[in-house]
């Protein structure tokens, strides 16, 4: 056999196996997330509090709080029963609860992030408190809500016993932050007037273009790994239905958190205002652990571990991650190591 | 000439490309994948009349329109020039990941399979997309290339054009709104002095109320003080 006609044959054979496991998924069609068992505590205007578990005993286990970003949707939390936080952070004897955002309807266009932190969040601690008769609960925030969080926290001190933040930008102008380059001269007035509730799909657009020959391409080739696998397709059916699922974002919000935080990094300034008061960072001083991923392309480490600089806390620890944005809430490493060491150093401070 | 796989590899991976590129635009009975970035994606919002560029059908009825209208023909052209000036940076980045890979094949024998050829390509084009994506002049055109999309929206009578304020008229307001906050404030002082007086007047016996003990003021006092949170100027 010639060379040329080996290579032929290689690549023939290389497409039918493509074209085998790009069958089988869709075969497979939509899959939706495996929610772990839970209950509505309290619905709000745009948001949802949820409580996780079944236990009935969970009132005597500390209470962690999640706040997730505004910019996804919190699911990927709960993807499925072997990959997922919440389900780790129950075995491990946490009562968990997770505020829901929902999407915002046309005329919340307006919503400031005042709204989501002072009242939203807040409405969210009281009603766990209520629930457990406690006056200090634990709060998680992830992504965007770690950025949230943290403003809460500051607002708030005497409401928050512990913060953990995972992948939360903090200074986010560092060199490495692309997305940050990228919105700096974007006209936010402009675009807000434009649409109104930013679309989601732009927004998802632009995560994508942060790696487009990996996320555009390279995942599809790898399914070939994935053919007669039906657990892991199906995995891969619901990353990619939780990464198209991007919300619309309330348009003032946007505006305020690209606008002072992207383009003018407010927060590590003192002049990041929330509800006409000055974030300032320096005012938790309640035992903070700050999660990081090393090869993060959405929130590079560095944006990160600026929180050390400006939390007026003696007890900070930093817990680092070998992975990515993604990665921190689903691989299995992941899952073997935050909900265990989230657990472990909340306990200690119980 | 001896025999190159990698030109065979390169070749295929090409159609692959454009094959998934398809599949993502086809909005296909796939799960719902994130689409390939590209530039049809800022037209796809709800409501985008740009999203008519899709159709060649409609294209017509565009171009009418933008001959007609020179605001409409000159955000169709800084978008076209915004979408240009990127596409530059993504030809020449897709060039040298397919030269950096075929040299990997070549000459360190790296990639023995098409599917080493291709990770060999993915990484060097996301090596080369990230040395590119951080500087200077690539940020200012995908900001360039956001807010032009946005001029083309609005021009095509999507959404709301931002009444710009002049920040000589934001001084001056807010000059004005500290000047009507210090004076809520004296007054709210002169309220609070008067009430302290109150309890005083009260234990006198037949004297008429005087205003100050009025439960009007109680309210001018509340009143004064909600004007005061909503008065105050945001930073």
């Amino acid at each position: 056999m010639t060379s040329a006609r080996k290579t032929a044959e290689e690549i023939k054979a290389f497409a039918e196996k493509l074209s085998h496991s790009l069958s089988q998924i869709r075969q497979i069609g939509e899959s939706a997330p495996s929610t772990s068992p839970h209950e509505i505590v309290l619905t709000g205007d745009g948001f949802r509090l949820l409580r996780y578990g079944t236990n009935p005993a969970h009132d005597k286990k500390p209470a962690v709080l999640i706040v997730y970003a505004l910019v996804n949707r919190p699911w990927v939390l709960d993807l499925e029963p072997k990959r997922s936080m919440i389900a780790r952070l129950l075995e491990r004897g946490m009562d968990v609860f997770l505020v829901e955002w929902l999407d915002p309807k046309a005329q919340a266009r307006t919503r400031s992030l005042s709204t989501y932190i002072t009242i939203m969040i807040d409405q969210c601690v009281d009603a766990v408190n209520t629930a457990r008769r406690t006056s200090r609960l634990n709060l998680l925030g992830v992504c965007q809500g770690g950025t949230l969080s943290l403003c809460y926290a500051a607002l708030y001190p005497k409401k928050v016993k512990n913060l953990i933040t995972m992948v939360t930008p903090v200074d986010f102008q560092t060199e490495d932050n692309v997305l940050s380059q990228w919105v700096r001269e974007v006209d936010l007035d402009r675009l807000v007037g434009c649409y109104g509730n930013v679309p989601g799909s732009l927004l998802n657009t632009l995560f994508v273009s942060l790696q487009p020959f990996r996320l555009g391409s390279k995942k599809y080739i790898d399914l070939i790994d994935l053919a007669d696998n039906p657990a892991r397709l199906k995995t891969f059916a619901r990353m990619e239905r939780w990464i198209a699922d991007s919300p619309d974002q309330a348009g003032t919000a946007f505006n305020e958190f690209v606008g002072n935080l992207y383009q003018r990094n407010a927060l590590i300034k003192d002049k990041f205002v929330v509800d006409n008061q000055i974030v300032n960072l320096s005012k938790i001083r309640c035992p903070v652990l700050n999660i990081y991923a090393l090869a993060d392309h959405i929130v590079p480490a560095s944006a990160s571990t600026a929180l050390a600089n400006y939390v007026g806390c003696d007890d900070y620890s930093e817990l680092t991650f070998d992975g990515g944005h993604i990665g921190i809430y689903v691989s299995r490493q992941a899952q073997q190591k935050i909900p265990a060491s989230i657990a472990q150093w909340i306990l200690a401070r119980s | 000439m001896p025999h190159d796989p990698a030109d065979q590899y390169q070749d295929f991976l090409f159609e692959l490309r454009k094959y998934l590129q398809q599949m993502n635009d086809a909005e296909t009975e796939m799960p719902a994948f994130s689409q390939l970035p590209g530039w049809r994606e800022w037209l796809k919002a709800d409501n985008d009349p740009a999203s008519d560029f899709t159709s060649i059908e409609k294209l017509k009825t565009l171009k009418a329109q933008l001959l007609d209208d020179p605001a409409k023909s000159e955000a169709a052209s800084r978008y076209w020039h915004a979408f240009q000036a990127l596409q530059v940076h993504w030809i020449d980045i897709s060039s040298k990941s397919w030269d950096t890979a075929r040299m990997q094949s070549i000459e360190a024998s790296s990639a023995t399979n098409i599917r080493q050829f291709y990770d060999d390509w993915i990484e060097a084009g996301e090596a080369l997309f990230r040395e590119r994506a951080v500087t200077k002049q690539y940020a200012r055109q995908v900001g360039e290339w956001i807010n032009a999309q946005v001029d083309f929206n609005l021009a095509f009578g999507m959404g709301e054009v931002p009444v710009c304020v002049d920040p000589r008229d934001l001084k001056a307001a807010l000059t004005e709104a500290e000047a009507r906050e210090a004076q809520l404030r004296s007054e709210l002082e002169a309220l609070k002095s008067r009430q302290k007086t109150k309890p005083a007047r009260a234990t006198s016996k037949k004297k008429a109320p005087s205003k100050a003990s009025h439960p009007t003021n109680t309210n001018a006092s509340s009143k004064s003080g909600t004007t005061l949170k909503k008065s105050r100027p945001k930073p």
